[in-house]
C-alpha cells in the first residue's frame, strides 16, 4: 500500500510543478518525477512481499516469485523518459537563446 | 502473392533510421534516396497487407511468444487502411519535401522522418497496449524533434511550439501510462483482444478511471478539446511539409489509437461515447469559431484541423454503422484534403514570404494553379458536392438521423457547424480569386516535384466525391470491425 502512496505522492508533485512553477527546467523536473511515479505504480503492481526474482530455479515455486511483466514495461519507461527528459533540456538551450529567459510566462508570443 | 510481414513495416524504417546517417558521412545526398526506398517499402508493403487483410485479419506474432503473453500485430481492414493512408501521405510529403528543409541539417531531417512514419504504422497496426504507448512515445518525439527542425525565420516560434507542445505531449504519454498501469493491475493482461474479454469482470472503478486516464492521455494527440493548446502553435511554427505530416499522419495515428481503446477494449463503453460526444461537439465549435477570426493562413488550417477531428470524435460516438463509415471517410477525406491545404499554403507562403492571408488578394492570377488545387482541398473540407468531404458529411448526417431526437440536434449542429467552415474557407477563396492584387506580377509556382503530390491529392479528393463506392469497400468492413470488437480475431490465445 505504502507503495502506491508514494506512487500517488511522486505523480501529484509532477503535475504540481508542470502546472504551478515558471521556470521551465523546474517543469522538466516535475515531468521526470511523475515518470519515476508511474514507475514506481507500474513497478508494485507486480510486487509479491518477500517474493524472488522471475528466474524459475530448483525449489521457486511461481506464486513466490514477482510479476516480471511490469518490470519490462519499466525498463522501456524508463528509457524513454530519459530520451524525453534529454530533448525537452535540449530545446530549452534554444528557447533560451531566443528569448533569454526561462520564464515560461515571458515565453508568449504565439495566442489563441 | 507476395505476403510482407507487417513487422517489416516497422523493422525496415527503424533499421533504415540507423542506417542513413551512416551512409551520409560517405554519400552526401543518400538520406533523401535511403528515405524514399523505406517509405515506397512501407507503400507497397502496406497496399499489399491491406489486400489481404480483406479477407482475413493478418497477425504476425512477434518473437515466438504466443498471446496474450507476448505482442501481436493485428492488422484489420481498419488497420491497414490506415496503414496505407499513412504510408502514401508520407509519400507524397517526401516529393513535397525539397525546397523547404534546404538549410539545416537534412540527415537528421530524413532520419526523423521516417521514424515519424514508422511509429504512426506502429500505432496502428500493434494489437498490444504497452507496446501503443512505445509507438505513440516514438511518434511524439519524433515529432517534437521534426517541429524543432523550423530554422530562420520561423525558429522562435517553431522552439516555443517545441517546449508547449512537448511539455503537455509527455503529461499526456504519463497519464496514458497510468492507465495502462491501472488496466493491467485490474484485469492482469496487456493484449487488447484479451482485455477486451476480462474487463467485464474486472473493478468497474479501477477500470473507468483507466478509462479516463487514456482518454485525456491520447485525447492531447487527437487535439480534442480542452486539450489541443498545443495544435494551433505546433501548425503554425512547423515547417510546412511537416505540418501536412501532423495534420495527415500523427494526428489521425492518435486519434485511431483513442477509437480503437475505447471501441475494441471497452466495448464502447457508453459513458465514454456521451463523454465523448460532449468533447466532440465542444471541439467542433471551439475549432470553427476561432478558426473564423484568424488572420493567419496555416493557423487557420490549423484551427479547421481542429474542428475536422471534433467532427469526427461526433461521428465515431454516434456508435452506429452508418456513422462510424461517415466517420472513416471524413477521417480519410480529412487527411487527403487537409493535407493538400497545407501543401498549397506552403507553397503559398513561400512564394510570398508572409502567412497573411490579407496577402493572398488576386492568388489567383499570380500562382493560378496552385490556387486551384488549394480550392479543391478547401472546397472539399467545406463539404460541397462532387468533392470528397460532401459524402462524408452526408453519411455522417445519416448516421446521426438514425440515433433518434439527440441525434436530429446532433444533426443540425454539425450543419450549424459546416456553415462556419463555410464562411471562413469561402473568405480565403474570395479573395484568392475575386480581389484584384496589389502586386500584379506572376509569381513562380511551385516546383514540379512539388505540384505532383498536390496533384495526386486533388484527384483523389474528386475521387472521393465522385465514386465513394470504391473507398466504401474497404470502409464498411472497417466500421463493422470496429462495431463487433477485438475478441473475434484474437489469434492464437
Amino acid at each position: 500500500m505504502i507503495y502506491y502512496m508514494a506512487a500517488a505522492f511522486l505523480i501529484a508533485i509532477g503535475i504540481y510543478a508542470l502546472m504551478l512553477k515558471k521556470n521551465m527546467i523546474k517543469m522538466v523536473i516535475g515531468l521526470s518525477l511523475m515518470d519515476s511515479g508511474v514507475n514506481l505504480l507500474l513497478i508494485s503492481l507486480g510486487y509479491i512481499n518477500g517474493g524472488t526474482a522471475p528466474i524459475l530455479l530448483n525449489g521457486v515455486k511461481p506464486q513466490e516469485v514477482v510479476d516480471p511483466l511490469p518490470q519490462a514495461l519499466v525498463l522501456t519507461n524508463v528509457v524513454i523518459g530519459v530520451s524525453v527528459t534529454a530533448l525537452a533540456l535540449s530545446v530549452i538551450i534554444r528557447v533560451y537563446k531566443h528569448y533569454k529567459t526561462l520564464n515560461s510566462d515571458k515565453v508568449r508570443d504565439m495566442k489563441w | 502473392m507476395v505476403n510482407i510481414d507487417p513487422t517489416l513495416m516497422i523493422g525496415i524504417p527503424l533499421f533504415m533510421g540507423f542506417l542513413i546517417p551512416s551512409v551520409a558521412i560517405v554519400w552526401k545526398n543518400s538520406p533523401r534516396y535511403l528515405a524514399g526506398f523505406t517509405i515506397l517499402f512501407n507503400l507497397i508493403a502496406s497496399t499489399l497487407l491491406l489486400i489481404r487483410s480483406l479477407n482475413a485479419p493478418v497477425i504476425s506474432v512477434l518473437g515466438g511468444w504466443q498471446p496474450p503473453y507476448g505482442i501481436v500485430f493485428v492488422a484489420g481492414p481498419l488497420g491497414s487502411m490506415l496503414a496505407l493512408l499513412i504510408s502514401s501521405m508520407t509519400m507524397l510529403t517526401w516529393f513535397y519535401l525539397p525546397p523547404h528543409i534546404k538549410e539545416g541539417n537534412e540527415t537528421k531531417f530524413y532520419m526523423l522522418f521516417i521514424l515519424l512514419m514508422a511509429g504512426a504504422t506502429g500505432m496502428v497496426l500493434t494489437g498490444d497496449l504497452f507496446n501503443l504507448f512505445v509507438f505513440t512515445e516514438i511518434t511524439s518525439i519524433a515529432s517534437f524533434s521534426l517541429l524543432a527542425y523550423s530554422r530562420g525565420k520561423d525558429e522562435k516560434e517553431a522552439v516555443e511550439a517545441t517546449i508547449k507542445y512537448m511539455i503537455i505531449g509527455s503529461l499526456s504519454s504519463a497519464f496514458f501510462l497510468i492507465g495502462i498501469a491501472l488496466l493491467y493491475g485490474a484485469t492482469g493482461t496487456l493484449n487488447m483482444a484479451d482485455l477486451a474479454s476480462k474487463i467485464p469482470s474486472a473493478n468497474h472503478n479501477l477500470v473507468m478511471m483507466a478509462l479516463a486516464m487514456i482518454i485525456t492521455g491520447l485525447g492531447i494527440e487527437a487535439e480534442m478539446f480542452p486539450l489541443n493548446g498545443w495544435t494551433p502553435d505546433a501548425y503554425t511554427g512547423a515547417t510546412h511539409p511537416v505540418s501536412v505530416m501532423f495534420a495527415s499522419v500523427v494526428v489521425k495515428a492518435g486519434f485511431f489509437a483513442l477509437i480503437r481503446v475505447v471501441f475494441l477494449i471497452f466495448g464502447a463503453a457508453t459513458e465514454a461515447l456521451q463523454i465523448l460526444m460532449i468533447f466532440g461537439l465542444l471541439t467542433l465549435f471551439v475549432g470553427e469559431s476561432s478558426a473564423l477570426r484568424q488572420t493567419d493562413l496555416k493557423r487557420m488550417l490549423a484551427y479547421s484541423s481542429i474542428g475536422q477531428m471534433g467532427l469526427l470524435l461526433v461521428a465515431f460516438s454516434l456508435n452506429n454503422q452508418t456513422a462510424l463509415v461517415g466517420g472513416l471517410y471524413a477521417m480519410l477525406n480529412h487527411a487527403i484534403a487537409k493535407g493538400l491545404l497545407f501543401m498549397a499554403a506552403g507553397s503559398f507562403i513561400f512564394a510570398l514570404g508572409t502567412r497573411d492571408i490579407s496577402a493572398l488578394n488576386g492568388m489567383g492570377k499570380r500562382m493560378p494553379v496552385t490556387s486551384a488545387l488549394f480550392t479543391i482541398g478547401a472546397f472539399s473540407i467545406m463539404g460541397l458536392p462532387f468533392f470528397g468531404g460532401f459524402i462524408s458529411k452526408i453519411v455522417i448526417i445519416a448516421g446521426s438521423m438514425q440515433a433518434g431526437t439527440e441525434g436530429m440536434l446532433v444533426a443540425i449542429l454539425i450543419l450549424s457547424a459546416s456553415l462556419i467552415e463555410l464562411v471562413y474557407f469561402l473568405r480565403v477563396v474570395h479573395r484568392i480569386w475575386m480581389r484584384e492584387p496589389e502586386d500584379d506580377s506572376r509569381l513562380k509556382e511551385a516546383p514540379f516535384t512539388q505540384m505532383f503530390p498536390m496533384i495526386v491529392l486533388a484527384a483523389f479528393v474528386f475521387l472521393m466525391g465522385i465514386y465513394p463506392q470504391a473507398f466504401f469497400k474497404v470502409l464498411i468492413p472497417a466500421a463493422q470491425e470496429l462495431l463487433r470488437g477485438l475478441g473475434t480475431m484474437i489469434g492464437g490465445a
